[in-house]
């Protein structure tokens, strides 16, 4: 079975969307779904650090994106079957302006991943929208990604029209350019640099 | 004023043809791949390399490119005052200011631009940039692979569906490998005037506190996040 959970993350890191559904719908009969994801985020960990030393490209990121969401397709129905059904909310896009979406798609499905119910607002996403999403869903985290220097501003935009709001919903920031120091000038509650840890993140902040 | 010009290299021909009617002349002019954009900590490890390099004769280098996606975070010289123009990106230096070129991608979200300088880079999608793709994949990934990391690669363009050519200097090659791109991806071709002034001035040391950063020596570069870009 080693190598089945091995050949699983080769899929999904090489994109092949058919052989990785393949393979997980094979290990779910016998496996823990936990340990079938884990090897999906093993695959989706190797290809950020791939990309991050400029070893493989945008395309190779996308390919190996979908080829996890095809299996998180095939987990989720039996993730929610065994009870862990998602007890938080979480609603996401990308910022008014930007139309960057690799990065935040992905943290999006980290966060299936790790249980959560996602709200995805999807890209140029403007303060009021993020707010009537957060109350319609009672949110209880709202996640901002921007991709442009040009468009970070509207993140501090947002945070200040949900503390006009008394929302009580946490907002974290992301993406390239962002970092830990613009969210705390922001105001914003939190901040993490890739998805796997965005996931440890929202866990903290509901927890 | 002795100074050098370290810029991406979508610009160095622009550089070294208005360098050409400059009295006082850059010592040097160095550039870098435009590719490192799409890395901008590799980007900037590249340009820290580069600046270390230049002649301790200069007082001044000019840097030719932005803020680049943070790539320009955390530069500094202890033995050159560094001048960047307050821009987030090529965009701002092709516009002549961060502020047009934003409005220019208000007003035209699906436009890819190109100048003569991007074009010699290789930045222009073509039938033959296509090939060399395809051919990457299939001899890395395998055919079944190579097959989907290709739609990938080209739904990177599907956001476009026009492309304007900036005549940042006169090329002719340029504008018809511009043309032959259009018709190639279907996109619509169109012109538009480029405003070089803020490279023109950079050049001719006319250089404000409004439209450029002064980084003292001894100093780190940070960015302030507003409409200003630079600060330390
Ligand atoms: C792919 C790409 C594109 C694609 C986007 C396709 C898509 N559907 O998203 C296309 C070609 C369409 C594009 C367009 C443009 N782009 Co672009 N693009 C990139 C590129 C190369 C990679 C971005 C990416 O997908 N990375 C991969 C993902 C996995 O990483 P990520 O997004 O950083 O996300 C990770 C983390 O940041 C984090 N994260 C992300 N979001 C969030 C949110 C939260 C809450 C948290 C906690 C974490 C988190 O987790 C993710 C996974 O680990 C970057 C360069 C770079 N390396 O960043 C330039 C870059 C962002 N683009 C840039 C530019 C200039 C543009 C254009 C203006 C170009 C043009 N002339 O048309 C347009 C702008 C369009 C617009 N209005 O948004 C510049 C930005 C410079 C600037 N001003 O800031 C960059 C930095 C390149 C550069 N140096 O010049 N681009």
């Amino acid at each position: 079975m080693e190598n089945e959970f091995d050949s699983l993350t080769e899929a999904v890191r090489k994109g092949q969307r058919d052989k990785a559904k393949e393979i997980a719908s094979r290990l779910l009969e016998s496996e823990n779904p936990a340990d079938i994801l884990n090897a999906i985020l093993t695959a989706m960990a190797q290809i950020g650090v791939r990309f991050k030393a400029g070893e493989v490209f945008v395309p190779e990121v996308l390919v190996a994106a979908r080829a996890m969401n095809s299996v998180l397709e095939v987990l989720e129905p039996v993730l929610v079957k065994s009870g862990l059904q998602p007890k938080h909310c979480v609603v996401i896009g990308t910022v008014f302006g930007d139309l960057h979406d690799i990065g935040k798609n992905l943290v999006a499905m980290m966060l299936r991943g790790a249980n959560f119910k996602v709200v995805d607002l999807g890209v140029n996403v403007s303060a009021d929208k993020f707010l009537s999403a957060a109350r319609e869903h009672n949110a209880d985290i709202v996640a901002l990604s921007a991709l442009l220097t040009t468009t970070m501003p509207s993140m501090k935009n947002i945070v200040d029209v949900f503390k006009k709001s008394g929302i009580q919903a946490k907002i974290i920031v992301g993406g390239a350019p962002v970092t830990q120091d613009f969210a705390d000038k922001i105001g914003a509650n939190g901040y993490s640099k890739d998805a796997a840890s965005a996931a440890d993140l929202c866990k903290r902040l509901v927890a | 004023m002795k100074f050098s010009v370290l810029c991406c290299d979508i610009f160095k021909d622009d550089i070294v043809l208005m360098s050409e009617k400059l009295e006082n002349k850059p010592l040097q002019i160095e550039s870098f791949k435009a590719e490192s954009h799409l890395n901008p900590d590799k980007m900037r490890d590249v340009v820290c390399g580069k600046l270390s390099g230049f002649s301790k004769e200069n007082d001044r280098i000019l840097l030719i490119f932005g803020l680049c996606g943070n790539a320009a975070l955390g530069l500094r010289s202890d033995d050159f005052e560094l001048v960047i123009p307050r821009v987030h990106d090529c965009r701002g230096i092709f516009f002549g200011s961060s502020a047009a070129a934003m409005d220019f991608t208000r007003n035209n979200p699906r436009a890819f631009f190109a100048s003569p300088g991007y074009i010699s880079a290789g930045l222009l999608p073509s039938e033959e940039l296509f090939k060399k793709t395809k051919s990457r994949y299939l001899s890395e990934y395998g055919k079944d692979s190579a097959d989907i990391l290709m739609e990938a690669f080209l739904g990177q363009f599907a956001a476009y569906d026009e492309v304007f050519y900036m005549q940042f200097h006169e090329s002719e090659n340029s504008k018809r490998a511009c043309m032959e791109c259009a018709k190639f991806m279907n996109w619509k071709f169109r012109e538009i005037c480029a405003n070089n002034s803020l490279l023109s001035d950079a050049l001719q040391m006319r250089i404000d506190s409004d439209r450029f950063f002064i980084l003292p020596k001894g100093k780190t570069l940070k960015a302030s996040y507003d409409e200003k870009i630079f600060n330390i």
